[in-house]
């Protein structure tokens, strides 16, 4: 019968509306509003899931965040992993799966798990497994543990976003507290943020105080008033789910599964907590059958689903609050077949219930039956005595209220435990936030408006603000004591017997007591050793009974105990939604203004470096990449080519001081390098690593221009800035970005002069006028440029620099009119063989951040008269070592058609793999008709002409070692 | 994240800063005659403080301008903000 268990009256549910939906493949009714474990209970399916380690049959425990005992998959293209069946809305259609059970929760092949048990304690499977290996074992043991499978879908259709939020004002949870919170700050006028992650503030009708008409009127007041105002932002099914410096608060919100999400950074000056407080359990053995559940979720349950998933039910606390739930029970006309209290003065309170319901006061429950489903529990005297055997298919327990310190606790606040209300309630904060209502130890209705009130007006005064009074109108609702006292476990039961303080990561009290006795006394040791509240939920409900636990045990006080740590998120939050989505809106590509042109020529664009997009290689029709490489180089070794050399780093120097700051910077001598002309440097760490490689061009009188790599852009531009003003600010300097300034097209090859004298310029190209490293000012077919006679390919080279708008026209005409010389567009894979051929050197190649100059054979960079350059001294003190260095050589194989993957390591020989260098870069050589290699091999240039060994994937093959430049070694084609 | 009072731009947001460092004493001058354990001291022994320190920022994507940020390393808090090479 569907809905069995639905009331026929009552809840916010749409009886009208069925919904279907499948659960493990079976077909299930429910209506609108329902969530899944509301349908499911309403339906009288009890067992829902399976424990993650004993794969004991579980049910629904709770209607919130807070669940600890059911949590499933939903399936589909909008699938998720491991959500609480309380928070998912029934769509017709959707499809629900549980986790940790296979193949259903009824029938579970990991039950055997649980027959085992006594012989699996807390880190059983470490201490176990660890032999011969543990990856023997780990196959099988993934397949019964493990919360859920990875979605079906490849690609979720879910949008992710991020959004920031500033304000005054910001108020994180929608009850009573803050609602009253929000509504006084939202007077003030100033920028409020309301949080809240229900359908909409005080949404939350499961409450008692709902039934008071004169309430439910004030509330809608309230509500109203505060949507009126446009200063505020409301934002509801909104999840504070981090707490970061400078009161930076991270939210969640979404729609459902599958739905849009979006996290948000609310920045506040101000922040008014007002998270609430969540029921915790009991801890008695079986105390995980499905069909107990918690007070406050069975009164959740009843209020909004209209659902009592049980025909008896017996209620287990240690306070007052659950006699809300007995009347609301006997209202809907259920029977209750007793009230089990362990408190010896309990029976007092319950005066005004009808006399058939059998009250034990001073009783504790010793253990609950039933196997798939509860059956009844034994109860005896908390002093000893007569136990007695109640039967039963429901039981609602509750062992008090916890503050949901999460978020304050994240905030630094500190807390202490309060005797009164048995539990930890929020002390001193360490930022600008303040708590009200039940988080901070305010459990009455109007206790906490008035706490809201009280805290709020003097807030707004403290802030040098004002706001119009509230006016509370008198309620007429009764308000019990609260009277609780904590009971931390009861009864040890027989051996067998499981009693469970964190449902969710199974953890017992016997780990707990295990985790004590081997020595982890700490209360951070004793989660770590049993994985207590590291699951899911956090150990929302569990975590306080953990605390009590271990003071019982231990003799401590409870803060001296304290609380486990609670960390970001308080809720699980998706991957999705904390990456960076990627795309062209979040991390646009860098591109050179004729993009349109090389898309339209073939070129294969990807990213190389500081995030530019440029051609790798133009391909032309039914070439293959090799193909294309292969054209390339050898137009630029034979003919005419030409490529974008845009992205380089460009910057100026300018000042009085310039060359004396540059001398700093590199380790060349700059003040000699004679106007137009250029000289070759690199730049060092203070830790004498080489930093970047560049040229210095000496434009005029105190006025350099430096080209340097393109992808060491920012951390060069990084390094320059803080010498100049951390270190050398006395100095006359200004240090300038030009790289998005220049734009150049490069054409290069044997006949480049021969072509380009073929255009009218007012620049001599002739390598009398012109010389290898010069640097020229003027005009190049009318457009204004800056050429540079420099050469990153070994070949004849002029760098034609002009300004962005004009990269366009002069590109076109230079490849039109180099059609008669078959002008070749060029790539970086391309470039990348040119300069391995030479042995020029390339960051992140050769250069990996332990390499100094001498290491690359560049010793001649460095000035030799220079008493002071950065990273000189360093350099200098790691090379007083003995050790040997890793230095730059060439390799070739005696078989032309051998590769050595680049990253290959070199090693000693074919039975000694100690590893003595490794390949930095490896092409395919058409000059030479080989393969030809750079490595970093230890006192590699004292080694010339040897043989090395290089541990290529199928095996060792030999090779030999070369001087590092396989093409013009004399660089006589540059200079030409 | 935080929010880093740039004394030329007012309060921004730390996306637009870098964080270049530790504070470290000015670079010495004499660096080719300085002994070898002064050299090592200024090289390898950056302050590292639990609880208040001094760190230098660079305001990349806001006025270029370096600051010195007095923060506590615990709590975040920062105490002040100043250019670099305000003394």
């Amino acid at each position: 019968m569907p809905n069995k268990y639905r009331l026929a009256t009552g809840g916010t549910i749409d009886r009208k509306v069925p919904i279907k939906f499948t659960f493990n493949g079976k077909t299930i009714e429910g209506c609108l509003g329902d969530t899944v474990a509301s349908a499911l209970l309403s339906n009288g399916i009890n067992t829902t899931g399976r424990s993650f380690k004993y794969h004991r049959p579980r049910g629904i425990v709770s209607a919130g965040l807070e669940e600890a005992g059911t949590f499933i998959e939903v399936m589909g293209r909008k699938g998720t992993s491991a959500v609480p069946a309380t928070i998912v809305p029934i769509e017709e259609g959707l499809r629900i799966k549980s986790i940790n059970c296979w193949p259903n929760p009824n029938i579970d092949f990991g039950q055997v798990l649980q027959m085992i048990s006594p012989l699996i304690p807390s880190g059983f499977y470490y201490k176990t497994f660890f032999k011969p290996q543990w990856k023997i074992f780990e196959p099988f043991i993934r397949k019964i543990a493990g919360l859920a499978d990875i979605p079906e879908s490849e690609i979720s259709p879910t949008t992710y976003d991020s959004r920031d939020a500033h304000c005054e004002f910001l108020v994180i949870g929608g009850g009573i507290a803050g609602l009253v919170a929000a509504l006084m700050t939202a007077r003030t006028g100033k920028r409020v943020v309301f949080v809240d992650n229900h359908m909409e503030p005080f949404g939350n009708w499961s409450l008692p105080v709902n039934e008071n008409a004169s309430i439910r009127q004030w509330v809608r007041t309230l509500k109203d008033e505060l949507n009126g105002y446009s200063n505020v932002r409301i934002l509801t099914k909104t999840m504070a789910w981090g707490y970061r410096e400078q009161n930076l608060v991270l939210a969640h919100e979404t729609n459902g599964i599958g739905q849009s999400e979006l996290v948000w950074r609310i920045r506040s000056s101000n922040v008014i907590m007002s998270t609430g407080c969540t029921e915790r359990g009991l801890v008695f053995p079986h105390n995980d059958r499905p069909g107990i559940m918690l007070a406050s979720g069975l009164l959740n349950y009843c209020n909004n689903y209209a659902v009592i998933p049980g025909d008896r039910v017996i209620l287990y606390t240690n306070n007052n609050s659950i006699k809300v739930l007995a009347k609301t029970i006997l209202e809907k006309g259920k029977e209750i077949v007793a009230i089990v209290d362990t408190r010896e003065e309990g029976l007092s309170d319950y005066s005004n219930l009808p006399e058939n319901i059998n009250i034990y006061s001073g009783h504790q429950v010793n253990k609950a039956s039933g196997w798939n489903r509860l059956r009844g529990v034994i109860a005896s005297p908390v002093m000893g005595g007569k136990s007695v055997t109640l039967r039963c298919d429901l039981l609602a327990v509750s062992g008090g209220w916890n503050p949901n310190l999460q978020l304050w606790f994240q905030s630094g606040g500190s807390f202490s435990y309060d005797n009164e209300l048995a539990t930890f309630v929020p002390t001193n904060s360490v930022q600008d936030v303040i708590t009200v209502g039940s988080l901070a130890g305010k459990f009455g209705f109007v206790e906490k408006i008035n706490d809201a009130v009280q805290k709020i007006s003097d807030l707004i005064t403290t802030v040098g603000l004002s706001t119009e009074l509230l006016q509370i109108p008198e309620f007429d609702i009764p308000e019990d004591e609260y009277s609780i006292n904590p009971y931390w476990e009861s009864g040890s039961g027989d051996a067998g017997s499981k009693s469970f303080v964190d449902l969710l990561n199974d953890v017992t009290l016997a780990d707990i007591k295990l985790a004590l006795r081997e020595g982890y006394d700490d209360i951070e040791l004793v989660k770590r050793y049993t994985t207590l509240g590291m699951g899911l939920d956090q150990g929302k409900t569990g975590n306080v009974n953990a605390s009590g636990i271990i003071s019982n045990i231990t003799g401590k006080t409870l803060d001296e105990v304290g609380l486990i740590k609670y960390r970001s998120p308080v809720s699980p939050v998706s991957f999705g939604v904390l990456g960076k989505p990627e795309g062209d809106i979040v991390k646009p590509y860098k591109t050179t203004p004729i993009t349109k042109w090389n898309r339209e020529n073939g070129a294969v664009l990807y990213e190389a470096g500081a995030n530019w997009r440029r051609p790798g290689y133009y391909l032309l029709r039914n070439e293959s990449m090799m193909d294309a490489i292969n054209r390339e180089v050898l137009a630029v070794r034979t003919g005419l080519a030409i490529y974008d050399g845009s992205p380089l780093a460009t910057f100026e120097v300018k000042g009085k001081d310039a060359a004396r700051f540059l001398e700093l910077m590199f380790t060349i001598p700059i003040q000699d390098i004679h106007m137009g002309m250029g000289r070759y440097g690199l730049m060092l760490t203070e830790e004498g690593f080489i930093l970047d490689d560049g040229i210095c061009f000496s434009m005029a009188e105190n006025w350099y221009q430096i080209s340097l790599s393109t992808g060491n852009v920012n951390l060069v531009h990084q390094h320059l800035e803080k010498h100049l003003k951390c270190d050398f600010a006395h100095m006359d300097v200004s240090l300038t970005n030009l790289t998005l300034q220049w734009m150049n097209a490069t054409v290069c090859g044997p006949e480049a002069r021969t072509f380009l004298q073929e255009f009218d310029t007012d620049i001599d190209l002739s390598n009398e006028a012109f010389p290898f490293m010069a640097i020229r000012d003027g005009e190049f077919n009318g457009i204004p440029a800056r050429i540079a006679r420099v050469s990153f390919t070994g070949e004849l080279s002029f760098e034609i620099n002009v300004r962005p708008r004009d990269l366009e026209q002069l590109w076109g005409i230079l490849v039109q009119r180099g059609d008669n010389y078959g002008i070749t567009p060029i790539g970086s894979e391309t470039n990348h063989v040119l300069r391995v051929e030479k042995g020029f050197i390339s960051l992140g190649h050769e250069v990996d951040g332990k390499i100094d100059p001498i290491d690359l054979g560049l010793g001649w960079v460095i000035g030799k008269g220079k008493k002071d350059f950065i990273g000189k001294r360093a350099m200098e003190l790691n090379r007083t070592s003995k050790l040997p260095r890793k230095e730059l050589v060439g390799l070739v194989s005696g078989y032309p058609n051998i590769q050595f993957a680049e990253g290959t390591p070199l090693v000693a020989s074919e039975d000694h793999l100690f590893v003595e260098g490794h390949v930095t870069a490896s092409v395919w050589s058409g000059i030479n008709q080989q393969y030809v290699a750079l490595a970093l091999l230890d006192d590699g240039r004292l080694r010339m002409g040897e043989k090395v060994n290089v541990r290529n994937l199928n095996g060792i093959e030999p090779a030999e070692v070369a001087k590092p430049c396989f093409y013009d070694p004399e660089g006589t084609k540059l200079r030409s | 994240m935080l929010i880093i009072d740039c004394p030329f731009c007012g309060p921004r947001d730390e996306r637009e800063f870098e964080y270049c460092g530790p504070y470290r004493e000015r670079r010495p001058d004499n660096m080719d005659n300085l002994s070898e354990s002064d050299f090592i001291d200024y090289l390898l022994v950056p302050e590292n403080p639990e609880g208040v320190g001094q760190e230098f920022w660079w305001h990349k994507r806001g006025c270029g301008e370096w600051l010195l940020v007095v923060r506590d390393t615990r709590t975040h808090q920062i105490l002040s903000t100043v250019e670099a090479d305000a003394e």
